[in-house]
């Protein structure tokens, strides 16, 4: 155990940039979980990392406001394409929604092709550096959160909804990486599946709360990287979360849904 | 202080002392240890830049020169990774005058 490795300094952005992104994504995440399109966060969140990596290998940096335009921009037209391909073909969606996240990701692939540092570039925006994060560029996230959450309280379906989420998945991506933000969305949602609003987003919020308190006391602790390790937590305690009934009973063995 | 351990050369010519990495191991991110580690280093010895190529993330070199107040100088690294570096002498040119304007 090492405790000159629990330097605030170090772990409370990180602890404030996962509990900025669990604002938005608890909602955003039920609401995926209960449309039944789990890929769909997975194939946006890697849309926004398109444009991040595609803006790079034009030669623009991670601070520039021409990235944040592609992530943006490319987020929006992923959310209009998963949106026109849900009501066109709502039998096949999940299937559709698999395509275009391989697709993304192998475009990633190529965008970067020729460029000696593409690998890292890559692997950068999926495992994400939640360390990396400072106060400045957390209260934007913070600002641009409470105009989400305010559209999205008024206007929690249809289109909006894609918009909603293409903007505050575009912001997370950038924040914490892919698999941070496709953790924050499901696990907690998860946990709190078939409860009623005010109990399920209070407990989802500690849930996931408690997630990025433990993973990033574990990663001090254990001198692992904080962002898989908190993925871990986050896991660990929706399980624990969801109480005895989900653990011990499952919905129906071999076939109770179609 | 450098982001990676890719200053070698320049570090040997110029007489530059290393004091840690931000990324001992590219690809893998830190953990919260060896930043608490490196800014304990800093604060006893402190360094007076940052190196970080061009081509690099900002991100780590930006954080930790918000956390410890020491400069960040953004480096061409190779011919074309900066505007006035295109070729050899460039290069040189724009290296010094952007370590010699960080350490101003």
């Amino acid at each position: 155990m090492n405790w000159g490795a629990f330097d605030l300094g170090v772990l409370l952005p990180a602890f404030a940039a996962g509990l900025l992104v669990l604002s938005t994504h608890l909602p955003l995440g039920r609401q995926v979980l209960a449309r039944g399109i789990i890929f769909r966060d997975l194939a946006a969140a890697q849309m926004a990392g398109l444009g991040v990596i595609a803006a790079e290998a034009l030669g623009f940096h991670g601070g520039d406001w021409q990235v944040q335009l592609a992530a943006g921009a490319s987020a929006l037209i992923g959310a209009a394409i998963l949106h026109g391909l849900e009501r066109c073909w709502p039998q096949i969606q999940e299937a559709l929604i698999g395509v275009a996240f391989v697709l993304t990701v192998t475009a990633s692939l190529l965008a970067v092709a020729d460029h000696p540092h593409g690998g890292e570039q890559i692997k950068a925006l999926l495992a994400g550096q939640i360390l990396w994060v400072g106060w400045r560029q957390l209260a934007v996230v913070a600002v641009l959160y409470a105009g989400l959450l305010l559209v999205h309280a008024l206007r929690p379906a249809g289109v909006v909804f894609y918009l909603v989420f293409a903007v505050a998945v575009t912001a997370s991506v950038q924040l914490v990486g892919v698999y941070l933000v496709f953790a924050t969305l499901i696990l907690p949602a998860l946990a709190v599946r078939g409860l009623d609003p005010p109990t399920a987003l209070v407990r989802g919020y500690l849930i996931g709360a408690l997630g990025y308190a433990v993973g990033l006391a574990v990663s001090a602790a254990l001198d692992l990287p904080s962002g898989p390790a908190i993925v871990w937590a986050l896991a660990v305690l929706a399980l624990a979360g969801a109480g005895r009934r989900r653990l011990f009973g499952c919905d129906g063995w071999a076939g109770g849904r179609p | 202080m450098v982001h990676h351990d890719q200053w070698v050369y320049l570090e040997d010519w110029l007489g530059l002392k290393r004091v840690g990495e931000l990324e001992p191991k590219p690809g893998i991110p830190p953990t919260p240890g060896h930043l608490a580690a490196l800014k304990q280093r800093l604060a006893r010895e402190p360094a007076r830049v940052i190196l970080r190529a061009a081509y690099m993330d900002l991100r780590p070199a930006q954080w930790l020169s918000e956390q410890t107040g020491i400069p960040v100088a953004v480096l061409p690294f190779t011919v074309g990774g900066a505007p006035g570096a295109d070729d050899l002498y460039g290069l040189f040119d724009v290296t010094l005058a952007r370590l010699h304007q960080a350490l101003q």
